[in-house]
Formats: structure tokens, sequence, C-alpha cells
């Protein structure tokens, strides 16, 4: 069970938690059943439950800000179930194990957008990137419409 | 009551009241409701899905669309926050934290209110948290020691030293009452080197009469506030007042 692994490699500063993000298919799935009395936090408190998601993205996305995407991914828990799936497909297809980033725009009408900022190294074969992002787009909007109407990907060519 | 000594930078970084209850008058109006009753002091209102599913519906596969959610109504500033779900209920007070008296106050109304609007039958589980976090400059041994009067004994040869960690202890107290503490290093952030968070934890693991919720309180508190007391060294409390 996660939980079992929060408990043995919870801490975030740990070099063990990378075996957790490895396991991307069963933190999607996995219901959550605390072991130990503490593990009850993260359903209530605040700021356990923004320091787990810094945990479970760290070896994917950088956060533009210290918890404003955090408490965004905190409040949807939807895109929360989904999103480090999308993160590990784009590292290994797109961004090729640089470090993503996560930014979150506000609109008008309080509508908000969470941008994944994806690093492309030069020379990269964009025609076949944006095959790639178009593909998923079209596939996803028809599988999650209401996670990907708060997603948006944006390519950045980067120099490395 | 025994008086709490404030400090100028507190190490807290939030305080958390939370009530595991059933109730058989939970509708899909009841945060709303709810929400109509502390609108004035909590004006921000957000809902999440709390528990896992599929459905599908108009607009082809939905996640996340279990029955299990939760409501959050925030204070303008967003340090005050009231958590509201079907089982649970929590008052949650991000920085700044103005005191015990404050808080408690702010817990007994949210609490009235909610009795007010659903029937509780039974609580099945009360607690309160207290999360802080501190920065020991360097994550090792040694500093650890300098922070906190409790830390891990490692046999000699074995291992001399730790670049991370996570302890958590549980005591049982009377009552079905059990004290929890967990120490957990986390990674370095702006405005902190080498971060511990360190929580404390006080519940009631069966059910309490509501007549009797503000004298649990005052005793978790005190609980939460001796164990902090023996915990964190004098020269790290010190640190706390520094400007």
């Amino acid at each position: 069970m996660i939980n079992s692994i929060y408990t043995k490699q919870g801490q975030s500063s740990s070099l063990l938690d990378e075996d957790y993000t490895n396991d991307k298919l069963a933190a999607v799935v996995e219901e959550e059943v605390p072991v130990s009395i503490l593990d009850s936090g993260y359903l209530s408190s605040i700021e356990l439950k923004r320091e787990k998601i810094r945990r479970e993205y760290a070896q994917l996305f950088q956060f533009t800000d210290r918890t404003r995407e955090v408490d965004f991914i905190s409040t949807n828990n939807d895109l929360n179930k989904i999103l480090p799936s999308i993160g590990e497909f784009f590292k290994k297809e797109v961004s090729k194990g640089s470090m993503m980033s996560l930014e979150l725009m506000e609109e008008e009408n309080d509508w908000k957008t969470l941008f994944i900022n994806i690093p492309i190294r030069s020379g990269a074969d964009w025609s076949g990137i944006n095959e790639i992002v178009d593909s998923f787009y079209d596939n996803m909007f028809d599988l999650f419409p209401t996670v990907m109407e708060k997603l948006n990907i944006d390519l950045v060519s980067h120099e490395f | 009551m025994e008086t709490t000594k404030k400090f100028k930078n507190p190490p807290l970084t939030e305080a958390v009241f939370e009530l595991f209850y059933q109730t058989s008058t939970w509708n899909p109006a009841t945060p709303g409701i709810y929400y109509s009753k502390v609108n004035k002091d909590y004006p921000i209102i957000t809902q999440s899905g709390g528990g896992f599913g599929i459905a599908l519906g108009a607009q082809g596969v939905q996640i996340g669309s279990g029955n299990n959610n939760l409501t959050q109504l925030k204070s303008h500033d967003n340090s005050s926050i009231i958590q509201l779900s079907n089982n649970l209920f929590t008052v949650n007070k991000l920085p700044k934290y103005n005191g015990w008296e404050s808080y408690k106050e702010m817990i007994l109304q949210a609490v009235e209110l909610l009795y007010s609007t659903i029937d509780i039958q039974q609580i099945n589980r009360i607690g309160l948290r207290a999360i802080n976090k501190l920065d020991v400059k360097a994550h090792s041994l040694e500093n650890f020691k300098r922070s906190f009067n409790v830390y891990p004994n490692m046999p000699n040869g074995i291992v001399n030293d730790f670049n991370s960690l996570q302890l958590n202890y549980e005591t049982q107290f009377p009552n079905n009452e059990v004290l929890a503490i967990n120490f957990t290093t986390l990674r370095k952030e702006p405005s902190y080197e080498a971060p511990v968070q360190f929580q404390l934890f006080y519940t009631k693991l069966s059910t309490i009469d509501k007549s009797y919720i503000e004298k649990w309180l005052d005793n978790a508190h005190m609980q939460l506030h001796s164990a902090f007391d023996h915990i964190v060294t004098k020269e790290q409390k010190e640190e706390f007042d520094n400007d």
C-alpha cells in the first residue's frame, strides 16, 4: 500500500523517496490506509497536505511559488490523481529527463490554469514533439475533460 | 490554565483541530448551509473531491468523483480555514497564530455552528495538532541534538550521523487518548537551510460528548505545550526570540 511507503520513506529530504515516484501507477490508483495515527494528518492539515504534494512531485516538477501551485493541486483532487502520470509521460517523452516546472496563472473571473513548462533541448525534433503534445491533448481531453480544462502545456526552448 | 510563552518568531506553521464524526443528516446542501452561517468570517469557499471514483458523465470519463467531497472555507487572508465533509470537520490556523485562547474560541464557535447545521450522532475521534518547522542549519545528529532533547541513539560503529530522518512516537494516555510526536527532515527551501518538521498530536480515539469538548481542548493543549516545552532545547527556544 502506498501509505506504508510513506511511513518507511516519508521524509522529503531522503534519497529513498525517489523509489516512491517510480511506482507512479500505484500512486494513482491505490487507496491510502493510515498505518500510524500520525498519518491521518494528511486528511486534516493544510501544511501536511502541502508537504505531501511537494514530496510526491519532487522528482518531476519544480514549483514556481512555494504554495500557490501546491494549494491548487491540493484542492483539485481529480488533477492530483493523474498529474504524476502526466509528468512521468512528459519527462520521458518530451523533456528527456529535464526538470519541468508548474506555474499557476490566474485569469479573469478567478479562472485558474496550471501551466506545465517543459524545457526542450536545443536541436530537438520539434515536429515530433508537437505531434506528441497534440496527440496528448486530443486523447486526454476526451478522457479527462474536467482535468484538462485546468491544464496547459508550454514548451520552452532551452539551451543546455 | 497554564500560561504559554509567546515567542517573537514561533516555529508553529499550523494548528489543527479535527473531529471525525457520524451523521445521518448530511446532504449535498450541508456545506452551503454551513457556509451561510460563517461567510462573514470565512468568505472564500472551495470544494475538492476527497474520495476517488470514476464516473461516466456527459463530458466523458470523470475521475475524483468520490462522495467524500471536502469543502474549505477560508478567511480573507487564507490563514483561518474550516474544512467540512460528511465525516470530517477541521479548524485550521496558519500563521499568524494569535495564541491559544483566540484559537480555542475559533474552534468552539465553528463546532457550535456545525451542531446547529447537522445532527451529529457520534464523535469517533477528536484531535489537536501542532505542526512546527525549525531550521537546524544542517541535517546532522549534532545539530538535531542542539535543537531537540529527543534524538535517535545509534550504536557506535554502525551509524555515526544522518542526513535524513523520520521519527514517530506514540504514547498511550488514560481514557483512550494518545500523544503522538513526529520529526521529519525536509528538503532545503527558501528561509530554511535544513528544515525539520516537528509535529505534536494529541487525540482521543473514542466518542466524546459535545459538552466535554472545551475541557478536552484545554487538556490537549496543555499536553502539547508540555511536550513542546520538554522536547525543544533551551538553546533552540532562545533562537525563537531572536529578531
